[in-house]
């Protein structure tokens, strides 16, 4: 049922792209999205939110681009190959300007990326690392040289994973952090340039008339609007005064409402991302895998899908989410090996020596859970009665999500925690940063904080990491599926439903699997 | 009056120093690392950790950093955010204008409408008039704000689309001149109402009470024995009055609104002090709290002090009053 589930996802993605494919594109028209934050500087080599890596994408590029699948589409570099060891890539740059006139040349890719993308992006860190030395003699050509094999690389140059190219005349001089060219006045090539910023209110884009793609882009202006409420966000859709929201601000509470209109297109997008539950397996008895076995056990997690997450996205069946396509692995079935059965938990717990004391408690929990998001809170809930239904006395521990990032992954200080991970679109982006031993680092967000530490696991995730091709790589995966799946230092619980709101005046905006493709975007006025 | 308000201005200082101190300690103990905040929830190379710590002087121990707050604060400089790349004191006061022009006018909106249902409603105390008017007033005070704000953009901008859903310009076919000013009121009237609807409630309350009160002095008996109109004896002898609550009240919102429309500001996306508030707690940018912290601080003593000065105007008894204890120290 799950791989049908996004199949008919898919295939109504697809029918809905060839049905504007029919219409001829119209030039002109201005497009508002509205966002739930402010941008804080406009190019994605800073951060990972949403705010900073979508606007900035607009105005600085990266070499390469999602395409439908997450399929690698052209972008700054118009052609590559890699060769066959896994260890070089030549890229071929596409003709290209500045916004102030000089060419975009492969110095400055070079330069951009070991410089910026290296240093601040936090995504680009393991590719950054992984690159021995940049040939940039050809301006128009640039030749990486790793010093193994890294499986994520082109992934790794696309954008959004703060891989954008920045000019290196304008960043090299002063600092780089401080440099004007990041907020008021960027100076990038992408397909849009900054005409207004005003803070707190939004930010407007004008076309770039130089843009390397002829006749592109499409739109005139995008304008992106601050409205901080998720609710304000879709009433002002539905007033007509913005045209999208992007997955991350578009709350599913309104997926039904706006289903149901057909004035507005709903859509799957991004690269998957996850509600789990992290055991702390160095406080006992949750460092015994039978006990997290048992707890799983007890989740009724069919109740949770459907009335917690509102039956979008799919129930876990892997440490993958299965939108890793090739890397996840079909004969791990969690439905299967830890289907909802409060009697067998009970056995479990008994069998770990986990018995009830006169009270009928066996262990007393603390359960954190970031009080800011809604479903985690209900999510905490559910959790709650399940466990508590086995004779596991939970403590809810609900704290602002700052907060509870430095109590997860600093103090260490909790027992099971509800958390919610991106994949990165690559198991050696986002996924083995929860379970490999390098990554138990006191102080860093979103790592390892089970501190799960498994020799045989670190060692399938480098190799995952590493290999040459995608079976290799895959191989690997596969089998690490398998262990984690029996210790269970993490439990998936449920890949949630990642869904962008528009109008339907709105065209070709599903053609990206990401950030939409602002170049190709067209307005039917 | 000169050396009352000196008065006044010296003790407005010490207080504003003792907040600035405060607000800084109390930040700070709130738990939650804003280089986390900054960076966002992806493990970021801890080299531009420690570099960002650096820039920001995050690094520094607390008592440090507080005496560099303070030092910075005396030359006028309220520190840079970190999250928005800004200087506090340009982004405060740019947000603070904003709000501004949200509030004053449903302050003075609400006072009027409130005065006025104050005066309908006290010489019928008891009637249905003055039930119907207390009931209104008392329900406008209980809505939830969030709640009254969100039903009237859905009636009003989803359903029948005479009213702007949310910010205060239009930004598809952006109107220039007279027409920009125009679409600004257009944007204005609905988050006004919602404000306007819960400060005439207290306003309407104060004054009412007020208002009941004095109907039964002796000086409002005399009136009346003279022969005086009842308008007259409304408007000439009790207004004044009774104004002297309803400026307290509308004083002291005015030092609280700066930062209260919170929710309102929230809720249609006006870009003011309120919604840079919340989204600085988000980032813990703590340089932008402290400076929305202090300013709405001293905008609650100057609110007070205008107060003060209101009352000396509308009161010439506190004048008397004065120069009498003057007299008699």
């Amino acid at each position: 049922m799950t791989t049908k589930r996004w199949l008919a996802a898919a295939i109504c993605m697809l029918i809905s792209a060839t049905a504007y494919a029919a219409d001829t594109p119209k030039k002109g028209g201005t497009l508002i999205v509205g966002n739930g934050d402010d941008p804080r500087v406009l190019s994605g080599n800073f951060s990972f939110q949403v705010a900073d890596t979508m606007i900035g994408c607009m105005a600085y590029e990266g070499l390469l681009r999602f395409g439908p699948g997450f399929k690698l589409v052209p972008g700054l570099a118009k052609s590559w190959e890699a060769s066959p060891d896994g260890k070089t890539y030549t890229m071929h740059l596409d003709n290209s300007k500045w916004e102030d006139g000089q060419p975009v040349t492969s110095e400055d890719v070079a330069w951009s990326l070991m410089n910026i993308s290296a240093k601040y992006g936090p995504k680009f860190g393991p590719a950054g690392k992984a690159i021995d030395s940049i040939d940039s003699s050809d301006p128009h050509t640039v030749v990486f040289h790793l010093k193994q094999p890294f499986g994520p690389f082109l992934f790794s140059l696309v954008c959004e994973q703060n891989a954008a190219i920045m000019p290196k005349h304008i960043f090299e001089k002063g600092d780089i952090l401080t440099n004007p060219a990041l907020t008021t006045k960027p100076m990038g090539s992408g397909a849009f340039r900054l005409a207004e910023w005003v803070r707190g209110d939004h930010v407007t884009l004008v076309r770039n008339p130089d843009y390397r793609r002829a006749g592109l882009p499409y739109l005139d202006k995008v304008i992106l609007k601050t409205i901080p409420d998720s609710a304000a966000r879709v009433l002002a859709l539905q007033a007509g005064e913005i045209d999208m929201i992007e997955e991350l601000y578009f709350s599913l509470t309104y997926y039904k409402t706006l289903s149901a209109d057909r004035r507005f297109q709903l859509f799957p997008v991004g690269y998957g991302a996850d509600d789990l539950v992290l055991f702390n397996t160095k406080n006992p008895p949750l460092d015994k895998a039978e006990v997290r076995q048992a707890l799983m056990v007890a989740i009724d997690r069919e109740y949770l899908f459907k009335n917690v997450y509102l039956g979008l996205g799919q129930m876990g069946t892997s440490a993958f989410d299965s939108r890793l396509t090739w890397a996840h692995n079909p004969a791990v079935d969690f439905n299967k090996m830890y289907a909802y059965d409060p009697e067998r938990a009970k056995k479990m717990l008994d069998d770990a020596g986990l018995k009830p004391g006169p009270d009928g408690t066996r262990a007393t929990l603390r359960l954190a859970f970031s009080a800011n998001r809604a479903d985690d809170v209900q999510t905490a809930q559910v959790l709650q009665r399940n466990w508590q239904a086995v004779g596991i006395k939970i403590v809810l521990q609900g704290t602002e999500g700052n907060l509870f990032a430095t109590k997860i992954f600093n103090d260490y200080d909790y027992d099971a925690a509800i958390a919610n991970y991106s994949t990165g679109g690559d198991a050696a982006l986002g996924v083995s940063r929860l379970y490999t031993t390098d990554a138990i680092r006191k102080g860093a967000v979103f790592v390892n904080g089970s501190r799960y530490s498994n020799p045989e696991v670190d060692k399938l995730f480098d190799e995952g990491r590493d290999g040459a091709n995608q079976e290799e790589r895959a191989k690997a995966y596969f089998k690490v599926q398998e262990i984690l799946a029996h210790d269970l230092p993490v439990l998936l619980l449920h890949e949630q439903a990642q869904i962008n709101a528009a109008s339907v005046n709105v065209h070709d905006l599903a053609k990206a699997a990401h950030y939409p493709w602002w170049d190709e975007i067209w307005m039917a006025q | 009056m000169l050396r009352f308000l000196l008065m006044r201005l010296l003790w407005a200082a010490p207080i504003v120093l003792a907040i600035a101190v405060l607000g800084f300690l109390l930040l700070h103990l709130v738990r939650g690392d804003p280089v986390t905040a900054l960076i966002g929830d992806f493990p970021a190379p801890p080299e531009y950790v420690a570099r960002v710590r650096a820039d920001f002087g995050l690094d520094q121990p607390l008592g440090t950093q507080l005496w560099l707050y303070l030092v910075n604060l005396a030359h006028g400089n309220l520190g840079f955010s970190f999250a928005n790349r800004l200087p506090v004191l340009t982004l405060v006061l740019d947000r603070a204008r904003i709000t501004l022009l949200l509030m004053i006018p449903a302050l003075v909106a609400a006072s009027t409408l409130g005065v006025a249902m104050a005066l309908a409603a006290a010489p019928r105390a008891g009637s249905g008039t003055d039930a119907t008017i207390t009931g209104l007033s008392l329900l406008g005070h209980a809505v939830p704000v969030f709640w009254l704000a969100q039903l009237l953009v859905m009636a009003f901008a989803v359903q029948l689309h005479w009213m702007p859903a949310s910010g205060m310009i239009s930004l598809r076919n952006a109107p220039t001149g007279w027409g920009a000013v125009m679409d600004f009121l257009w944007h204005l009237v609905l988050p006004m109402t919602c404000i306007t609807i819960y400060y005439v409630a207290v306003v309407a309350r104060v004054a009412r009470a007020a208002v009941v009160e004095l109907l039964h002095k002796d000086f409002v008996l005399t009136g009346m024995a003279k022969g005086l109109t009842r308008r007259r004896v409304l408007w000439r002898h009790i207004l004044p009055n009774a104004l002297i609550p309803v400026v307290t009240v509308v004083g002291y919102s005015f030092g609280s609104s700066l930062t209260g429309a919170i929710l309102t500001e929230t809720v249609f996306a006006w870009p003011g002090l309120g919604s840079l508030f919340v989204s600085s707690i988000a980032s813990r940018d703590y340089p932008v709290m402290q400076g929305i912290f202090l300013f709405s601080a001293v905008a609650v003593v100057v609110a007070n002090i205008l107060t003060d000065f209101v009352y000396w105007l509308v009161d010439p008894r506190l004048h008397r009053n004065r120069r009498v204890g003057a007299a008699n120290a």
